[in-house]
Order: C-alpha cells, then structure tokens, then sequence
C-alpha cells in the first residue's frame, strides 16, 4: 500500500504538470489580453504593464519561469518582507535566521494592483472548503440514508416519496433554490441573514474556522443546505440503485439463513457492499464542492473562491487563471487517491500491490 | 427399515408458494401469480436423506427456501419437531435458524466478498452466543479442518478460494451452529464434476459423524440416487412421486418419473444400446398458468381425459410408495 500510494503521488505530479501546460498554451492561445478593455490604453502603458509582468517575453520563458515560481523550492536568506505582491510565496519555512526555505508562488493578479494569487488562496479559499465541506456533509446525511430507505421500501410510497425528492433535488438549480430559501427564511421568516458569511481569517489549519456558533451557523446554514442538496439527489439515485443490486445477492440471503438479525444484514452485510459507487462519485463531488462553487456564492453573497473561476477567464488574469485551475486538479487527483484508498478497505478483492 | 421407524424431523403439510405478478405505476393490482410451488407436502425422518429432484423451475429451490421461511409460504405449514415455522417470526424464527441451516447453489455469489472466512464462518456462533471471541476462532479452525481446508485460512477472503474449497467454506458455515437438517440447495451443480464427488462424499461423511438430516435438491439423477435414503420427484410446483430410492429407480410409477429416468445414460455401452428413451414433446407448460387437472397432462405420453378435469390425489399405492397418477 505505501508503495502504490508513493507512486500514486508521483503520478499526481505528472498529471499536474501536464494539466499547467494544457491550462498554459490554452489561455494564451485565446484572443484578448488582461488589459483590452472597452476603452482601450494608450501603447506605452501597455507596454509598461507588459514588462512589469513579463508577457512581453517569449511564452515558453513565461512557462518555464511560472513552473520555477511555483514548483521549485527557493532559498531566501533574509527574512521576507512580504511588500511586493510579485514575491509572495504561499509555504515560507523558516530553518534558521538568515535561511528560508520558500515554495508555491503563484503570482499577482492582474485585477488588483495589491494582491497576489496566493492571497485569493489565503482569504477565500478557506471560506469555499468551509461552505463545500458542509455541502458534502449535507449531501452525505441526506442522500445516504434516502437512497436506503428508497432501496429497503422498494416499490412503496417511501420509495416514490424519496425519490420523488432526489428528482426535485437533482432538477431544482441552486439559482432557483438559493433565492427561494433567502426569500422564504431570510426576508419573510427573518430567521436567518439573507447573505454573507461568518468566518474571518486567522483560520485553524488554513481553513477551519475560529468560531463555531450561531454567528457563523447563521450564515452557513442556507448555502450549504442549497448547495448540498443536489450532490444528495445523486448519491440517493446511486445509494438506492447499487443496494437494490447488493440486497439480492445470493450471500445476503445467506445471511439471513445463518439467522442475523434483519438490522445487520442491511447494515453489515449489504451497506458496506453497495457503498463502492458511491464512494467514487464522492471524489470528483468533493472536488468540485470544496474548491467554490460560482452560483452559490453569488447567491449567498459568500466571499469564496468560486467568483474567481469565471471572471479570471473573462479578464485573463493569467496567474489566477492557472492557480485556480491548478488548484481544482490537485484537488480531483487527492480526492480520486483517496477514493481509491477506500476502495481497497471497502473491497478486499482490491489490492494495489 | 430406518425410514419407516425413525421418527419425523420435518414435516411439510400442503404447502404453497405463489409469487404475486404486479401490474400499476402507483396503484399496483395483482393481475397473477406464479405457482411456484402448489401444494406439496413430505415428511423427512430424522437422520435420513431426502432427495428433491425435478427439472429447472419446477420449484425445488423454492421449495427448500420456504421451508426455512427465506420466503413465507402463502399457505401450508412446515412443521419442525411440532413447531410450526410458518406461523412463528421475529426472534423466535431467528432462533429456530440454529437448528436448520442451508448450503447454497452458487458458491461464487453465496459468500459475502467482505469478509474473511473466519468472520462468514463464525458469524453464526456470534449471532446465536454459542461462542466468545477465543471460542469462535477456535472453532472455525475446527470447522474449516472438518470439511478438508487448512485452519490457516481462517483470514483469507472467499475470492482466494476455488469453487470446490469454497463450497467447503459454505458447508463449514451451515456445520457452524450444530444444525440438525440442512437443505442442500444443489450444492454441486456449479462445481465441476471431479470436485462433485469430494463434496458429496464430504457430506455423506458429515451425516454419519453428527447424524444429520438432508434434503437435498438437485437435478442430477445419477447424484441423488448415490446420496438419497428416498426421492421425491417434482414436476411444475408439485411432488409426482415419492419412493425409496431403491423402488424409485428400479419401478418408477408415475409417467414423469419414467421418462426422467430413461433419458439417464447408462455407463455401459451393450446396456446403453437398448436404453429405450421416453422423449417428452413440448415445453414445460408456464406456471402462471399450470394446466389444469394434472400439471404434466399435456406432456403425458398416456394422458386420458380425467387427467384434464381432475387433479390426481397424492397417494400411497405401495408402502411409503407415493404418487400422484390417476392411471396407477
């Protein structure tokens, strides 16, 4: 096993490099440059943004300046300043005084004189795995257990009912829910903010927030039940359908001849063997949750990562544009580690050595 | 003989098993159902054999699995020592479980790919408190040595295992709980036929060593005529006829029975040359709709016009010599 997860992660690697090329040529290869707007700039000052960020360098310099910025570890020999936002490093260890080691720089933005790329990591980021991770959690509690009774109670007004609500959750987009729910609880009920987010840096590990009552259940409550809401649709389609298969197999009949309780044979021995599917949709869901979710943010006024997807494409914002989407693939391939970890602990048939 | 004094484990009183066909999106109407077992009934005498042999469908693993109640009967009762199984539930079905255990057909599906053999084999002695964890382990090592496997596989998984080792782990299961009857839901027929031999024999050495009951359910004849004390043969949900072994193969009564048995080869090549061989025309009519009167009427190579209106009796033409033939 530590083997194949040694060579998982060098797989990773490649996977990552390979998708900062694609991301790369792909972004400058689309017309339009970060500094076209509606009115467009004098030359000169085109030229002088140019030069301040290199794009007036050949893009194979560009490329290979931005994977030594970001992949190669540097040495610094003072301790960082942190000014320049050019000169921003996301991991800064400190071996002794005059001896630093720094890795991950992932550029500024070109949106915002003052901020760096690895700011929008620092600051937002954290708020969209807070809002993602509570989803999932979401989508897990209600999906899960919808899809065993839809599967247990096949074929009953249980079955029609939970699914009925998988179809809803599935069919009904977070552009709909979200302002339904922020009508409903926030502006007529009054019960909850309509919009925001309780959680501010310094966080717990980089992500994890420091307060963890009504102030911040208040606000994370509506999008996390919004947003999660249409991953438990899935995993209560996936659930139903893979223990429907599982529960008329021959060795769950012979469960029930050994004289288990009807309890464990749902629980012991069908569950773990039906959970397989599910976990793997588990790992891409996970990614796509945890790394913002553009809509939902909108919605919910929620100051995460999802908003910087979209607009770093339509401005060019070179340097966010990569990190986010090397962001999401270091994301997927983690998570896809993990599924198939799990799968060789919920299928002993599956042994990675 | 044994048969006739030994005292009854097992008796099956007209029992039946119909499978409801649904029809509807929201309101389901029954528009049918499939006779899948109509009205049998036996006795099986403590310690004996009793072969249940028929044709593919014809109801005999239905038959089994009702008689422990994985499925409930629709009607009839099963009777185990005078306890009526088809009434009893819950827990006390549960319990009853110790007592009667199953060996299933499919010994690639019949094993949950979860968990290792000591758990799938000592997970009975759990469940009924007949062992603690010590004891458990001890006696799966036991078991797996009883049915011919090392006890050093007791942490290996079933997919590490060939079929026949396999269906050695489902008879070391079903011997777990000390059970007095075990159905033998054609335990053999996935196997291939020189591992058949080695299961057979392994069962027959069980018997005698824990004085076992068996019903056991097949349709090769030439198997249950090595392993059974007596047969019953069953054709689309009910027993044709019920013999000792010895009367069964050599003066077979009923029709169906004589036909099934000519179309078993013999091995012997001057013997076999004047085999005369009853080939039924058709198929085996749709137990949704069995024909009426007799169920193998349309199939009979002596049917007369009774047989169409009347459903022959089962009765006791010769001592412990059952059938169910209006023409015998």
């Amino acid at each position: 096993m530590g083997r194949y997860i040694i060579r998982r992660i060098l797989y990773m690697l490649v996977v990552i490099l390979v998708v900062s090329f694609i991301t790369f040529g792909l972004m400058h290869s689309v017309p339009g440059g970060p500094f076209d707007k509606e009115k467009s700039l004098p030359a000169e000052i085109i030229a002088n943004l140019e030069k301040r960020y290199h794009l007036d360098q050949p893009l194979w310099k560009q490329y290979l300046s931005y994977l030594n910025d970001v992949f190669v570890p540097h040495i610094a020999h003072e301790k960082p300043k942190g000014l320049d936002v050019a000169d921003d490093y996301l991991i800064d260890i400190k071996i002794t005084d005059t001896f630093w080691i720094r890795w991950m720089n992932f550029g500024p933005t070109f949106s915002s004189r003052s901020r760096s790329v690895n700011d929008i990591f620092r600051q937002q980021l954290p708020v969209s795995v807070q809002l993602g991770t509570l989803a999932l959690i979401i989508a897990i509690i209600i999906g899960v257990p919808l899809g065993i009774i839809s599967a247990l109670k096949q074929n009953t007004i249980y079955d029609y009912l939970g699914m009925s609500i998988a179809i809803f959750g599935v069919s009904v987009p977070v552009i709909v829910l979200g302002p339904l729910m922020i009508w409903i609880f926030g502006v007529t009920l009054k019960w909850l903010p309509p919009t925001g987010w309780g959680s501010k840096p310094p966080y717990i590990f980089g992500f994890l927030p420091t307060n963890l009552g009504w102030d911040y259940w208040k606000y994370a409550l509506m999008p996390s039940v919004a947003l999660g809401l249409g991953s438990s649709a899935i995993l209560a389609r996936l659930t139903r359908a893979s223990l429907l298969q599982v529960i008329r197999e021959d060795y769950i009949r012979t469960a029930r001849a050994k004289g288990v309780k009807e309890r464990n044979v749902i629980v012991g021995h069908a569950l773990k063997n039906s959970l397989i599917p599910v976990v793997t949709i588990l790992g891409p869901m996970m990614a796509g949750l945890v790394t913002g979710t553009f809509v939902t943010e909108l919605t919910f006024g929620i100051p995460g990562m999802g908003k910087y997807f979209v607009t770093s494409i339509t401005n060019r914002d070179y340097p966010v544009i990569m990190g986010t989407i090397l962001l999401y693939a270091v994301f997927l391939v983690v998570a896809n580690l993990l599924v198939d970890i799990m799968y060789a602990y919920l299928d002993p048939r599956i042994r990675y050595d | 003989m044994k048969v006739e004094s030994a005292e009854i484990l097992l008796r099956v009183d007209n029992l039946v098993k119909h499978f409801p066909i649904k029809r509807g999106i929201i309101i389901q109407k029954t528009i049918g159902a499939i006779h899948a077992v109509d009205g049998v009934s036996f006795n099986i005498h403590k310690g004996e054999t009793l072969g249940l042999v028929g044709e593919s469908g014809c109801g005999k693993s239905t038959t089994g699995r009702t008689i422990l109640q994985l499925y409930r009967p629709t009607s009839g009762h099963v009777y185990y020592n005078d306890i009526d199984l088809s009434t009893i539930k819950g827990e006390e079905l549960r319990k009853m479980r110790r007592k009667m255990q199953m060996i299933f057909q499919d010994p690639y599906a019949s094993l949950n790919p979860r968990m290792t053999i000591g758990e799938i084999i000592g997970e009975p002695l759990v469940i009924h408190h007949l062992a603690d964890k010590k004891g458990t382990q001890a006696r799966v090592e036991d078991l797996l040595e009883l049915v011919g496997l090392s006890g050093r596989f007791y942490n290996r998984f079933p997919h590490e295992f060939s079929g026949g080792q396999r269906q050695r782990i489902g008879v070391a299961r079903a011997l777990a709980v000390n059970p007095d009857l075990i159905i033998c839901d054609e335990p053999i027929s996935a196997l291939d036929v020189s591992i058949q031999a080695q299961v057979v024999n392994l069962l027959e050495d069980l018997q005698k060593e824990f004085n076992l009951t068996y019903l056991f359910i097949a349709h090769d004849l030439s198997m249950v005529r090595h392993i059974s004390d007596r047969v019953a043969v069953m054709y689309l949900g009910v027993i044709m006829e019920l013999a000792t072994r010895y009367d069964l193969y050599n003066d077979p009564l009923h029709p169906y029975t004589k036909a099934l048995l000519s179309a078993v080869p013999i091995p012997d090549p001057v013997a076999e040359e004047k085999r005369h061989r009853t080939i039924l025309k058709g198929d085996v009519p749709s137990p949704v709709n069995p024909p009426s009167g007799c169920r193998f009427r349309t199939r009979c190579p002596i049917a007369v016009e009774i047989c169409a209106q009347l459903k022959p009796e089962f009765r006791e033409v010769k001592p412990g010599h059952w059938v169910a033939c209006h023409l015998v």
